[in-house]
């Protein structure tokens, strides 16, 4: 059992977790594509930096009133949605986010993600669970 | 009988949405299914997707259980197998795991299962440019599955899916083809009364 699948795929991954609210209720809809908008981002920058996009971006969100997954495994077909939200609008919730992608390190992997949830940052607050990592890095 | 099925395949094959068609069928076809899933990251997302539809799962993070979490596979095995008895146990690795190696793991662990099968699971949409791109790693996850299950087969024509099926059968010859759907649910019902029947 010496071979690391994940070398051996030259693949590279990340995942956190946060909690947000937001500044005031967003519409489902208007929510859920925030949410596609983050993943397709993150799509885009992983072309520019490795030519292709090799792997899955995912994203689950739980809310008190239902769930949003949201895929990306391809730019041209976009992401996947499954809104299983039933409320008008969206106050707060649970992201889980993680991608493995290969042809990228996993620092790689963790500052795209981390540069693609930017633009959450204006109308929710967000409250990203610390990870202990394996790899060393500077923040 | 025990059952335990793997359901392969590469990043973004379709491999949570299949285990959860075939759960919830099972499941409501009276099997108790236990199931196993694997993620990469730190951050385990397919659990989470997968109990929202009512099934239970294990998750394992932060590793691969075909290589650096081995042995995490192997005693959940045994406290699955030992604390709820079930017909059937499906493991869903991450996409960078190499079936082989997994199959390996479950036989040495010893929990007494009847019959166990893998299922690979190729994306059709994307398999040429896969395939192109990482052609000798595919090939690794592919070769002796029992069935090669092409999904996604509501994306593609006609053409691209015969030229799928080409490259499938000169990497691994003796597996079964399947072409299903997933998402949209076609073909499953068939793979599932394969598995569940032994004749996979």
């Amino acid at each position: 059992m010496s071979e690391n699948s994940k070398e051996l795929a030259d693949a590279g991954s990340f995942g956190l977790k946060f909690d947000f609210h937001a500044r005031e209720g967003i519409p489902t809809p208007r929510f859920a594509t925030m949410i596609e908008d983050v993943l397709t981002e993150v799509g885009k920058n992983v072309v520019a930096k490795h030519g292709s996009l090799l792997g899955h971006i995912k994203a689950f969100v739980t809310t008190p009133h239902g769930t949003l997954k949201v895929n990306l495994i391809d730019l041209e077909l976009g992401p996947e949605t499954l809104n299983r939200i039933s409320s008008p609008e969206v106050e707060e919730g649970e992201v889980k986010f993680m991608a493995a992608l290969v042809g990228l390190s996993d620092r790689d992997v963790e500052e795209i993600m981390e540069d693609g949830l930017e633009a959450l940052e204006g109308p929710l607050d967000l409250d990203i669970e610390e990870h202990e990592h394996e790899h060393d890095h500077q923040h | 009988m025990m059952i335990i099925c793997q359901l392969a395949g590469f990043l973004g094959s379709g491999k949570t949405t299949l285990l959860v068609r075939m759960g919830t069928e099972l499941s409501k076809a009276g099997k108790k299914v236990a199931i196993i899933v694997n993620e990469v990251g730190e951050v385990g997302v397919d659990g989470a997707v997968i109990d929202s539809f009512g099934l239970k799962s294990v998750e394992i993070a932060e590793g691969c259980i075909c290589c650096s979490l081995s042995g995490s596979l192997q005693n959940t095995l045994k406290m699955i197998t030992r604390e709820y008895q079930p017909d059937i146990i499906i493991i869903e690795p991450t996409g960078i795991a190499l079936a082989s190696k997994i199959n390996q793991l479950v036989r040495t662990s010893m929990v007494g299962e009847d019959h166990m099968y893998t299922i690979c699971l190729i994306d059709a949409f994307r398999a040429v440019k896969l395939f192109n791109e990482a052609h000798l790693f595919l090939s690794r996850q592919v070769a002796g599955a029992d069935i090669v299950a092409i999904n996604k087969i509501d994306l593609v024509d006609d053409q691209l899916r015969g030229k799928v099926t080409g490259i499938i059968k000169d990497i691994s010859p003796r597996s079964k083809i399947a072409y299903i759907s997933a998402k949209e649910g076609a073909g499953v019902d068939e793979l599932t009364r394969l598995l569940m029947g032994g004749e996979a």
